[in-house]
């Protein structure tokens, strides 16, 4: 037995081919001639094979997708333990620069409104039987307005908690409240889609005044979703595109 | 290691986020499967692979280019899962199992096609998990980096800083555990191979 202990030592080397030419050969000469050596190495060599049978448990991609955003919370927690001398990451500086570029598409979003709600309202009527036709084209630029501030935001970039969606919702809750003033003008037959149109962006409004400052990233992906949805940006181009076409009657100024 | 994950690591070190996350996104599924192997669940493995990058993230100032940063990783891993067993308790054990189970369904590969062959197979794969669970923390970090990572016994030994005769050692012993534990299923999935 003393003369297998050797070989007894190179078991594992042989299992998995880590032996030189010179160690195979040997060790494969005394497996011919000692039977016990020989039956203890198959064993080993059946326990493996056994082994081998074991499935890798393979996640799915959706899996992957998220994992990374699972781990950044985490990270961001490590971050903001060290002392100001030691964080060195980017993680908080680009925190706030997401934060500071929202803050600034918000008030991009209020200068356009200001500007829109400031302009002199066109002189042309398009549509005779409208009694109000550019009240209906400052409704549909100001949805069209918000509703592009919105998709435009990467809610996954901002903490909830702190953005400022105020003024949106402000605007919102108002362009929601003319919904139903102006779609009562709308008694033409033929301004079926338009109305459908003012009903649709009526209820996305309401949901966008209705976002909750605890759950604000939920709320403006369900709204972007409704907005994808119902092609709602098309279908107001697609109008203004429509009453640019359509033949204007005379001009009266407003006053 | 490569050029690209050098570039990824000396930005990652300045505290480029975005490049830590390259670098996460490229060793996420190696350094989970490894998470797995040694815990044997996902929600474990999970805990255990994130709090590894979690590990590499501080200590990327320290970390020198020359090293592997896979291998890095790796060595990160198998520590915090001899740290964590330290910590474990036998009631933990149990919940885990309960979470194992309900997180199963998002692993693909675990779908019933032939029920017989499936019972059969999930058979074999507990008998082999639990053999697994016999080995000490040592032997199965050994067998997993040897069997199901392909790791040399010299890259092992490097891994885990021991004598390349102690890998040796932890190695044969961990196959002897694993073939008590196997017998009465070895001999059952014999006469399958012969059917």
């Amino acid at each position: 037995m003393n003369a297998c202990q050797p070989i007894r030592d190179t078991f594992v080397s042989a299992l998995y081919n880590e032996l030189s030419t010179e160690e195979r050969d040997q060790f494969q000469a005394h497996l011919a001639a000692c039977d016990a050596c020989k039956k203890e190495y198959a064993k080993m060599q059946a326990t493996l094979a056994t082994m081998d049978q074991r499935t890798q448990p393979q996640q799915d991609a959706a899996y992957w997708d998220t994992y990374w955003g699972k781990l950044t919370p985490k990270l961001e927690a490590q971050t903001f333990q060290k002392s100001p001398q030691e964080n060195t990451s980017k993680l908080s500086n680009r925190k706030w620069i997401y934060q500071l570029t929202a803050v600034a598409a918000i008030l991009l979003i209020g200068v356009l409104l200001g500007y829109q709600l400031g302009q002199k309202p066109s002189t042309q009527a398009p549509i005779a039987q409208n009694k109000a036709p550019s009240e209906i084209q400052r409704y549909l630029s100001r949805s069209e307005v918000v509703l592009l501030g919105l998709v435009n935001l990467d809610a996954s970039h901002f903490d909830p908690a702190e953005m400022d969606l105020q003024h949106l919702q402000n605007v919102s809750r108002q362009l929601a409240s003319d919904s139903d003033h102006i779609r009562r003008q709308l008694t033409d037959d033929k301004h079926q889609e338009l109305q459908r149109l003012i009903s649709d962006l009526e209820i996305i409004m309401l949901q966008i005044s209705n976002l909750e400052t605890q759950q604000n990233a939920l709320g403006i992906d369900l709204v972007k979703s409704s907005v994808d949805h119902k092609s709602i940006l098309l279908r107001i181009n697609l109008e203004e595109m429509q009453r640019n076409l359509t033949p204007k009657a005379p001009t009266t100024p407003r006053i | 290691m490569n050029d690209h994950n050098l570039a990824l690591v000396a930005q990652a070190q300045k505290g480029e986020i975005l490049a830590f996350r390259q670098l996460v996104e490229g060793h996420q599924q190696k350094i989970y499967a490894l998470a797995f192997d040694l815990t044997g669940n996902h929600h474990d493995a999970e805990d255990l692979s994130q709090e590894a990058f979690i590990k590499a993230f501080n200590g990327l100032p320290h970390f020198e280019g020359t090293a592997n940063f896979g291998s890095w990783l790796y060595r990160i891993t198998i520590n915090q899962h001899i740290d964590r067993q330290r910590k474990k308790s036998d009631t933990l054990l149990e919940l885990q199992e309960d979470i194992d189970e309900q997180s199963a369904s998002n692993i693909v590969g675990i779908k019933p096609n032939n029920p017989q062959h499936d019972t059969e197979m999930n058979q074999i794969q507990q008998h082999i998990d639990q053999a697994l669970d016999k080995l000490s923390d040592r032997q199965r970090v050994v067998f997993t980096l040897k069997h199901y990572h392909h790791h040399t016994l010299n890259e092992i030994a490097q891994t885990l800083e021991i004598a390349t005769g102690t890998v040796k050692s932890l190695l044969f012993r961990a196959i002897q555990t694993l073939q008590t534990e196997l017998a009465f299923h070895r001999s059952d999935s014999d006469e399958e191979c012969a059917q």
